[in-house]
């Protein structure tokens, strides 16, 4: 293995040590983005697949940059996606048959959580999500140029619009 | 005294919360001290943590089960992309002339055939020229197919029949077979040198025009493995041509010094094989990064090994059009395994028709029956991904 990577690259960055440490932080932060779990892996392993020939300081920052470059390229394409998509509504999950209630249920819950984001701006949701997957305040500043007060600021009103986008919604369901 | 910034609040929260004082930075001991001695702002880091900790949960109802896959995995494909930059290259470079050459040959056999068969609709004649104009050296196996049939097509029916013209068609709007199995070329009948100087002849028609388009579009510069294959349509093959043509290639003489073991295999294309249905991990620790089509719900991976290489099949589902997807890896002694997955893995009758589309070491096989506007729905789908 180490061969392998060393004919890829020559770089001092433990990538491997980077990669099961961040892979599934990097998943659920790429799924909260492209709502498509399998696309959220592949582009996760995208990420350190361009990583092999990178050197960064900050590995873990480098790698979230880089997955949040990648999903904004991806939701371009999903436009287009949608389009197409919306002809083929009889699409089935092997889950669902298996246990319908629960799949909707899940279903449901998913789609709430990102109608919430939704309704955040995209730095909030950005610097909301960056956090969530485990980034620090000095990687958060550093991927946005706030500083880490302002970064503080901007997760306060971040989790608080969330949180009330989500009441409302729950609210909603509820009453329906 | 001035209450705590919200920010510098949200800051000690989620970082420095019970941190020992001297280990805070200096933005933040200042705010420390006044917690000790302001109510009010305790009560606002209360709030502070109970509003992290609500976000948090919420964002928990949104997360993907995630299996880690081995580091083996990245490393593979980015080798893997290595590799198809280069093949890309050559193919580009090719893929323009291949275009124009067999365009012109679907669309003039294509309205020979319209005004022979004036009743029948055109799509039930000739392939669309967009769906024809592809590179030669992606259709070895497909070709081998078609100029089986057409070898047993010639044997058995001396008279072209209704059907025989299509095939004969089919056979015009491809590149020349590969030498492997171009032992029967000169076979080409008399009707096929008629139907290439009609082509040459084809009046303009809308099928005209949207040929010429496609030959008058550039080759994008920045084509991919990818894009490459979503752009490409669906072409039709049998069970039974698959099987006609790998049992040729196993007869032919220059396949003789090939490993014995490959020409039984290739031979015994009846023989049921060994595949394992295995989770989306374990195929991917076996083989590499697999492509999937995102639109499509994933039924199964299925793992098997041939000649020394790894071979995976991905069952996926668009409503209710099931496509399988095959790849191997490897150097293949000859095209045998391919053909003998292909036909197992399609594990269907001989005589159904299938959509196939092959790419270097991608093979995307579609069980018909598709109308023909689902078919568009799934290359348009392809393309958007």
């Amino acid at each position: 293995m180490v061969s392998e990577v060393t004919k890829l690259r020559t770089v001092s960055v433990d990538w491997a040590a980077v990669y099961s440490a961040t892979f599934e932080d990097l998943v659920r932060f790429l799924y909260r983005k492209v709502w498509d779990p399998d696309r959220a892996r592949d582009l996760a392993q995208e990420v350190f697949v361009r990583g092999l020939n990178e050197n960064p300081d900050n590995p873990r920052a480098w790698v979230f940059t880089v997955a949040s470059n990648l999903a904004r390229d991806e939701a371009r394409t999903a436009i287009r996606r949608r389009r197409h998509l919306a002809l083929i509504k009889s699409e089935t999950n092997p889950h669902a048959r298996e246990n319908p209630e629960e799949d909707l249920e899940r279903r449901e819950q998913v789609s709430a959580v990102r109608r919430a984001l939704d309704q955040l701006s995209e730095r909030d949701r950005d610097v909301l999500l960056l956090w969530d997957a485990g980034l620090d305040y000095g990687s958060i500043a550093a991927e946005t140029g706030l500083s880490p007060k302002a970064v503080g600021t901007t997760l306060a009103r971040a989790r608080r619009r969330l949180v009330e986008a989500h009441g409302k919604l729950e609210g909603t369901h509820a009453a329906h | 005294m001035q209450h705590i910034d919200e920010g510098l609040l949200h800051w000690y929260v989620d970082e420095f919360d019970g941190v020992a004082h001297a280990s805070l930075p200096d933005e933040l001991r200042e705010a420390v001290a006044h917690l000790e001695t302001c109510e009010t702002c305790r009560g606002r880091l209360g709030e502070a943590r109970s509003l992290r900790d609500g976000a948090s949960t919420i964002l928990s109802g949104a997360e993907p089960r995630v299996d880690t896959p081995p580091f083996d995995a990245v490393v593979s494909r980015a080798r893997d992309q290595r590799h198809d930059r280069v093949r890309i290259r050559w193919v580009r470079r090719s893929r323009a002339l291949a275009m124009a050459a067999t365009v012109v040959l679907a669309v003039g056999a294509g309205w020979m055939l319209r005004s022979r068969f004036p009743d029948a609709p055109v799509s039930d004649l000739v392939s669309d020229p967009m769906e024809a104009a592809q590179p030669a050296e992606q259709f070895a196996f497909e070709d081998a197919a078609r100029e089986a049939d057409r070898v047993e097509q010639n044997r058995t029916q001396p008279t072209p029949t209704r059907e025989g013209q299509q095939e004969a068609v089919q056979n015009l709007a491809l590149p020349e077979a590969p030498p492997a199995v171009a032992a029967g070329a000169g076979e080409r009948s008399a009707d096929s040198v008629a139907l290439r100087q009609m082509a040459q002849a084809a009046p303009e028609t809308e099928r005209v025009r949207r040929a010429e388009e496609a030959v008058a579009q550039p080759v994008a510069a920045d084509v991919d493995v990818v894009g490459a294959f979503a752009t490409e349509q669906f072409r039709t093959v049998t069970m039974d041509s698959v099987r006609a043509a790998m049992l040729a290639k196993a007869a032919e003489p220059e396949r003789q010094d090939a490993p014995l073991e490959a020409r039984r295999m290739a031979a015994g294309l009846d023989e049921e094989p060994a595949w394992v249905t295995v989770d989306r991990a374990t195929a991917e620790q076996a083989f590499g990064p697999l492509a999937t089509i995102p639109a499509a719900t994933i039924e199964s991976f299925q793992l098997g090994s041939q000649f020394g290489t790894t071979a995976v099949t991905i069952r996926q589902r668009l409503g209710t059009t099931e496509i399988t997807l095959l790849e191997w890896r490897g150097q293949l002694a000859n095209e045998a395994p391919l053909g003998r997955g292909l036909a197992s893995v399609a594990d269907v009758p001989p005589g159904t028709a299938l959509l196939v589309r092959t790419l270097g070491d991608l093979i995307v096989a579609v069980r018909a029956d598709l109308p023909s506007d689902s078919l568009s729905v799934l290359v348009a789908t392809l393309e958007a991904n």
